[in-house]
């Protein structure tokens, strides 16, 4: 039988502490049940309470989810095809990891992978992912029966892979889950080649969920994924997030990232403004105000 | 807690009233367990002194170094060298069994059963013993039902 303060050594994972071996046992009083079910039943509740991340000023810290964080979680536990444009640093990566510890504790038998343009970003998730697991109390965590670098897997046979976004990754698996970070900064090629290989054994699945996230780069895939989505073609939910939606950023703040990443790195990084966005401008030449989209302004000006 | 009056012979010299003598009677229910050192006493005193021993070798090993490095300084002979160089080895050694000992102490508390490994868990309110991926599962179910 385990005990939560002071787990024996036969109880944990080779040797960590901070993790559950498979096939303990815990004695789960009234309460802990009631907190159980609350956290199987509300992703938001569990992550509000349970999960915890590396942030840069205040260290490691419970995760306070801003409520766009909230919406965004809701979406993507309401729909299976998530596209998700946002800025830096708004917390999108945050989000999906709360929201992953929280799948990986409460589904079965699922099967997670994480790709991202590079494997080291893709491990990086995993990291977080990992570091707010071991954080959870031991009634409340699955027995652990892998735990990697690249991977890891729990008792209740649910598995996250971690890799890049190559043709060849994540190929043979049946994925439950598929989450792709910063999809816009695959090259096309890769980004084509893995939608031919590894997307229809995802999307013939009727429970499987996609989760794409990135800023954009351009007019590339991610762009036309975005697209078809706003025009409800290729029937992905969109969520948008841009440095507004985050407490504490203000104009004086957006000034300072101008005046350091230029006027069309701000756009793209933080107001997550695509090339096709429509602006308004005043003609110099005749005075007349036109509408016209970004890609055109820079080509006029260059 | 019983009140008793017993013969006593100075009351009947100063011819006086006895005082009665309180007597507290002890049941067995009220007695409270002595808790059992996690060694035997001797083999406490035996750790306390090989612990000192050690720690009065090490700091005289310390002062000794120090000197027969003078000594090497010097007089510039390879042999004070190398005298100086054993005698590190033979500090660094005694460390080392400082801090055995604490894990032979530690090895002797588990073999005896006496170590407080905080293994034992009050499962008086517990309302499910299992795996968290059997609660998950008998939840899972409930829900389907």
């Amino acid at each position: 039988m385990l005990n939560n303060e002071r787990p024996s050594k036969k109880d944990i994972y080779l040797n960590n502490p901070k993790l559950k071996k498979v096939g303990v046992s815990v004695s789960i009083t009234e309460e802990q049940l009631e907190e159980y079910v609350k956290c199987k039943n509300d992703p938001i509740y569990f992550i509000q309470n349970y999960v915890k991340i590396v942030t840069l000023d205040r260290g490691f810290v419970q995760i306070d989810l801003y409520p766009f964080q909230e919406q965004t979680i809701r979406d993507i536990q309401n729909n299976r095809f998530v596209v998700m444009k946002a800025g830096r640093q708004v917390g999108k990566t945050t989000t999906v990891v709360g929201y992953i510890v929280w799948y990986i504790l409460f589904e079965e038998d699922k099967l997670i992978a994480l790709l991202a343009n590079k494997a080291k970003t893709s491990r990086e998730i995993l990291n977080r992912i990992k570091l707010a697991y071991e954080s959870l109390p031991l009634w409340l965590q699955q027995g652990v029966s892998g735990w990697n670098k690249g991977d890891i897997e729990l008792e209740n046979k649910c598995r996250i892979l971690a890799d890049s976004t190559a043709s060849s990754a994540a190929r043979g698996y049946s994925i439950n889950f598929l989450y792709l970070d910063e999809f816009a900064f695959v090259p096309n090629n890769v980004a084509e080649e893995f939608f031919t290989s590894v997307y229809p054994t995802i999307s013939s699945g009727k429970t499987s969920k996609v989760l794409i996230s990135s800023t954009p780069n351009g007019m590339n895939h991610f762009y036309r994924i975005w697209k078809e989505a706003e025009e409800e073609v290729n029937g992905f939910h969109t969520i948008e997030a841009n440095w507004r939606q985050v407490p504490g950023r203000t104009e004086e703040w957006a000034l300072e990232q101008k005046r350091v990443l230029g006027e069309q790195k701000f756009l793209q990084e933080m107001e997550c403004v695509g090339q096709d966005t429509m602006i308004t401008v005043r003609n110099k030449i005749n005075g007349n105000i036109e509408k016209i989209t970004i890609e055109e302004l820079y080509s006029k000006i260059e | 807690m019983n009140h008793q009056t017993y013969h006593d012979p100075l009351a009947e010299v100063f011819d006086v009233e006895p005082i009665p003598v309180t007597t507290v009677t002890v049941s067995e229910s009220n007695t409270f367990p002595i808790a059992e050192p996690a060694v035997s006493p001797e083999a406490d005193r035996d750790f306390e002194y090989v612990r000192q021993n050690l720690y009065g070798l090490i700091e005289k090993g310390s002062d000794a170094v120090d000197k027969a490095l003078d000594v090497a300084t010097e007089s510039q002979h390879p042999r004070a060298f190398e005298v100086a160089g054993n005698l590190i080895k033979n500090i660094a050694d005694l460390t080392d069994k400082l801090v055995a000992l604490q894990k032979t102490k530690a090895a002797i508390q588990v073999a005896t059963g006496k170590s407080s490994s905080y293994t034992e868990v009050n499962v008086d309110k517990a309302v499910f013993i299992g795996s968290t991926a059997e609660l998950l599962k008998a939840l899972k179910k409930h829900d389907a039902q």
